[in-house]
Order: C-alpha cells, then sequence, then structure tokens
C-alpha cells in the first residue's frame, strides 16, 4: 500500500488527488486504516469498492467535508486536512461535487438550484447567468425541467441536475458519488459521454465512485479499487490482469467490458 | 457518520464523548454532565458562527421575509386562538376570585397584569416552539439527512449564512410581535366573560387595566422577555437541527430534543429574569 503513491507517478503523471497514510474511524468502526491512493491529473479516475468500503467517504476526504484522524489528503498539492476556512473555501471554489442523494435544495428550482453557485461567486449579468445555466441543463437533458423543483423530479434527473449544478462554475476537479445509480441505460450513456467531454475540453480532473462496473471500464483512465486491508491503483487493463484474489473476486463479481460491449 | 464540517475546517470523525453503558449511577450522572456541558459549549460556539454570519453580506433580506412569513403569519391562528381562550379563562378565573373581596371591578388589571408581565410571553414562547421551533428543526434537519448543506459547503456556501441565519432571526423577530398579538386577544378574551358575560362594567375593566399597567416596567419588560425566548428558540432550533444524525431518526430526535430543551429552556430562564429583573 505505501507504495501506491510511488507507483502512480511512474505510471500516471503528476497526481491531482493525493491520499497518504489516511486513517479515519466513526466511533468504534474502523474505515480506513493507513490508506494511500492518487488520482492523476486531467484524467478520469473511478473509485470501485464493495458497499461500505468508504468510496464516498474518500470523495468526503478529499472535499475536506470529513477530517481523517491521521495522514495526508492533498488537493493540487494543498494539505486539505490542515486548511483553516478560508483557504479550505478557496480549494473547494475548484472543486465540483456530486453527491448520492442529489444534494438539490427543496426550495429552490431547477434553474435557481443551477444558478446557485454563479449567484453566490460571481457578478455576471442576469443574461449571462442565465444563458450559462441553461446550456449546462441542455447538457444534461433537462433544458425543458428548469421550473421545475427537485420534488417533481425522477431520481435520475436529480442525479444529471446535480451534474449540471457541479460543472457550472468550470471546476478544476469533479467528484461523483455513484453519478451511474438511479439511471436508465440511455443516461447512462449520456452522464458517461458528458463527463468524457467535460474531461477532454476542459482538462477536467475527475473521480467518480461507483458500482457501475462497464461504465468505469468504458471511460476510466485510472482505477482505484479499495479492498478491505488493500488498495489497488493503476490503469483499466492492469486491474483486469491483476491475480490477486480480491481484485479477481471483485471484478468478478459483475460482467467485465469485454463481455459486455463489443 | 460524524457531523460534517461547517463552512470552514473539517470536522474531526473523533466520536462525541460516549454515554457511559454500565458503571455506577455516579459514573452515569458525571458522564451525562460531561455530556451535556459538551454540548452546551458547542451551542455557544454556533450562537458565535450565527451571530458573525448575520453581519455578514449579503443580507438575504428577501429569504428573512420569507422566514418571517413560515414561522410568523403560519403561526398566527394557533397564536391567536390559544390567547383568546386563555383569555377568557383568566376572566373567569379572576372573577372568581375578585368577587370574594368585592374586587370584580379590577378584574381588567389582574388579566393585564397576569398576561403582559408573564403569561403572554411565556405561553407564545411554549406555543411557537412547538409549532415554528419543531419545524426549522426538521427542516434543517432534512437537509443534513439530505446532504443538502454539505452539497453547499462543497460549493463554497457556508450553510449557517445561507440556511441558518435567516430562520433564527425571523424567530427573534417574530416571538415579540406573536407575543403582542397574544396579550391583545387574551384582553380582548378576558373582556368578552367579564363584561358580556359577568357582567362587569366594561369601562371600569379598561380604566383598572390602562391604570394599572405601565409602559416601561410591564410593556417593554414583555416585549424584551419575547425576544430573549425568540433568540433562545431559534438557536435551539437551528442548532439541534444542524447537528441532527444524517438519518430520519435523527430528524426525529432533533425535533424533539428541540420542543424539550426549549420549553424547559424557556420556564427557567423566565424565572431568572423574574427573580433577577422583576419584569
Amino acid at each position: 500500500m505505501h507504495g501506491v503513491a510511488e507507483q502512480g507517478r511512474q505510471e500516471g503523471g503528476a497526481f491531482h488527488v493525493e491520499l497518504e497514510h489516511v486513517s479515519l474511524a466513526f466511533g468504534a468502526r474502523r474505515v480506513f486504516h493507513d490508506l494511500s491512493c492518487s488520482f492523476p491529473r486531467g484524467k478520469v479516475s473511478s473509485l470501485l469498492g464493495a458497499s461500505g468500503t468508504g468510496k464516498s467517504t474518500v470523495l468526503r476526504l478529499i472535499g475536506g467535508l470529513l477530517r481523517p484522524e491521521a495522514g495526508v489528503v492533498r488537493v493540487d498539492g494543498q494539505d486539505v486536512t490542515r486548511l483553516e476556512s478560508a483557504a479550505l473555501h478557496r480549494v473547494r471554489r475548484r472543486i465540483g461535487m456530486t453527491f448520492q442523494s442529489g444534494a438539490l435544495l427543496d426550495a429552490l428550482t431547477l434553474f435557481e438550484n443551477v444558478a446557485l453557485p454563479l449567484r453566490e461567486h460571481t457578478e455576471l449579468p442576469e443574461a449571462e447567468l442565465a444563458a450559462r445555466v441553461r446550456q449546462r441543463l441542455a447538457d444534461v437533458g433537462l433544458a425543458d425541467a428548469e421550473t421545475l423543483l427537485p420534488s417533481q423530479l425522477s431520481g435520475g434527473m436529480v442525479k444529471r441536475a446535480a451534474l449540471a449544478r457541479a460543472v457550472v462554475m468550470e471546476p478544476a476537479l469533479l467528484l461523483c458519488d455513484e453519478p451511474f445509480s438511479d439511471l436508465d441505460p440511455l443516461n447512462v450513456r449520456r452522464i458517461e459521454a458528458l463527463l468524457v467531454q467535460l474531461n477532454e475540453r476542459l482538462g477536467l480532473t475527475i473521480v467518480i465512485a461507483t458500482h457501475h462496473l462497464a461504465s468505469a471500464f468504458h471511460m476510466s483512465d485510472w482505477m482505484v479499487l479499495l479492498a478491505d486491508r488493500e488498495t489497488v491503483s493503476g490503469p483499466p487493463e492492469s486491474l483486469s490482469r491483476d491475480g490477486r484474489p480480491r481484485v479477481a473476486e471483485f471484478l468478478g463479481a459483475e460482467a467485465r467490458p469485454a463481455e459486455v460491449a463489443p | 457518520m460524524s457531523a460534517s464540517s461547517g463552512g470552514g475546517p473539517a470536522a474531526s470523525a473523533v466520536a462525541p464523548p460516549r454515554r457511559a453503558g454500565g458503571g455506577t449511577p455516579v459514573h452515569q450522572l458525571g458522564n451525562n454532565v460531561v455530556v451535556f456541558v459538551a454540548d452546551l459549549g458547542r451551542m455557544a460556539r454556533f450562537a458565535v458562527e450565527v451571530v458573525r454570519a448575520t453581519a455578514r453580506r449579503p443580507l438575504r433580506f428577501g429569504r428573512l421575509v420569507d422566514e418571517v412569513f413560515d414561522v410568523g403569519v403560519l403561526s398566527l391562528p394557533i397564536v391567536l386562538g390559544s390567547g383568546l381562550a386563555v383569555g377568557m379563562v383568566l376572566g373567569l378565573q379572576g372573577y372568581d376570585t375578585l368577587v370574594r373581596f368585592g374586587a370584580e371591578e379590577s378584574l381588567g388589571a389582574v388579566v393585564g397584569l397576569s398576561l403582559i408581565r408573564e403569561l403572554g410571553p411565556v405561553l407564545t414562547g411554549l406555543l411557537v416552539t412547538g409549532r415554528a421551533g419543531s419545524a426549522v428543526a426538521a427542516e434543517i434537519g432534512s437537509m443534513v439527512a439530505s446532504e443538502q448543506l454539505d452539497g453547499l459547503r462543497m460549493m463554497s456556501i457556508d450553510p449557517v449564512h445561507l440556511v441558518v441565519k435567516s430562520k433564527a432571526l425571523a424567530l427573534l423577530l417574530a416571538m415579540p410581535l406573536l407575543s403582542a398579538l397574544f396579550i391583545c386577544t387574551a384582553l380582548f378574551g378576558g373582556y368578552l366573560v367579564g363584561v358580556g358575560v359577568l357582567g362587569v362594567d366594561g369601562g371600569g375593566y379598561l380604566s383598572s387595566l390602562e391604570s394599572a399597567v405601565g409602559f416601561r416596567e410591564d410593556v417593554a419588560g414583555s416585549l424584551t422577555k419575547a425576544l430573549v425566548f425568540g433568540a433562545l428558540v431559534g438557536l435551539v432550533a437551528t442548532y439541534r437541527g444542524y447537528r441532527s444524525r444524517p438519518t430520519s431518526e435523527g430528524v426525529s430526535a432533533a425535533t424533539t430534543a428541540t420542543v424539550v430543551m426549549a420549553s424547559v429552556a424557556i420556564l427557567v430562564l423566565d424565572l431568572f429574569i423574574t427573580a433577577l429583573w422583576g419584569v
């Protein structure tokens, strides 16, 4: 586990996000002990692992929503575990994050939800702001839903709206927590395409915590698999060839990409 | 999961002091006291955060108006209805007592002083706690459970500034107004019973009320008391919601804790204010 970051430096280039020797417990339940993993800059990375292995928790650590008991979490070279409020705000301004539940504000329409970060952090004229919000909503296929409240949307629509809100400020790093759950195959492909397009067009670093192996193999340049006591990182093809029982067991639990897509 | 960080530094995942599962009753009592004092300390820090957020721009005046409508205007039916009933009861009980001493013309003074100095702010505080305080705690708790507050943090938006501030301020501002309306309605209820049913002279009711009630020591004191209770309910409700566990049970516990804690605190604080300042 200790050599993961070094291995990543050799294989994946400069890292946007690095976790080193992170330990974390919630009360009596230990989630991580000496966890180290990294995510390369400008690439799409997938964070895999069985339920309860801490995928969402890794994203929360990266976003500074949780502080570990020990270890370092670096984003763009800055240790977010030691930043004061103002500095953490500055780091978060360069991060977009989507949550499993969508986390849209119930009281605001879809348009206002997506417009919220722009209203809070920019002084864009209303027309320009509206154009940017409508473009993002169109990107995720919700152009005709801007007046709806989150309670009027399906689970999949909420996910897509959350993605629109996460990228409206054009962040450098995008963290996605289970972006493909609750989506039909058509929308899975739409979100995959949007994420890849964002990565290619803006050079966005994307970290996706997901159970959706087909999408992960389809999109990712880099993968991190969280197992009980170890972390396995590398390009998708190297994970596919990895003979370790835990890796093979996890990847074998769902159809591999070669078996899914022609 | 441990509570998420505020607008600023990340939250520690270290668990709060645990309640003693076993040990002697003395150990358990000591542990409960430690947990209680630690919670009071966190609430004090939260109060400072809310005050700082209140002073920060943007002021979000429109949001404040919406919240005042929610906690104030929507509480009117329950406050006015209860006020009328309490005033009528005071009229009946007061008349029954005063008539034994041949002092029934003082009914206005008795009803007025009881309401203005004591019952108005206290009962309004309890009613608003039950209706609006619990709703505020439940709403913020639901936002915690559905990750909405974490979503705001990740957008570099301080949830205390955007969500909490306006709710706490609305309770602070609405409480004296609601208390004043409660008192007016109750005075009218006392008048209805005393003058309309029991035959007390209407002019006597009003003149005894006017001569007994002083503006500074009674009315201003009553409004100040209501303002203090408003601040208390606003703080307890927002804090309990903000610190709730991110589950449906957590939201439910936060709502219950708000009603219990704010109600008891209102009664205890009322005792201290009355004893120390005679209001």
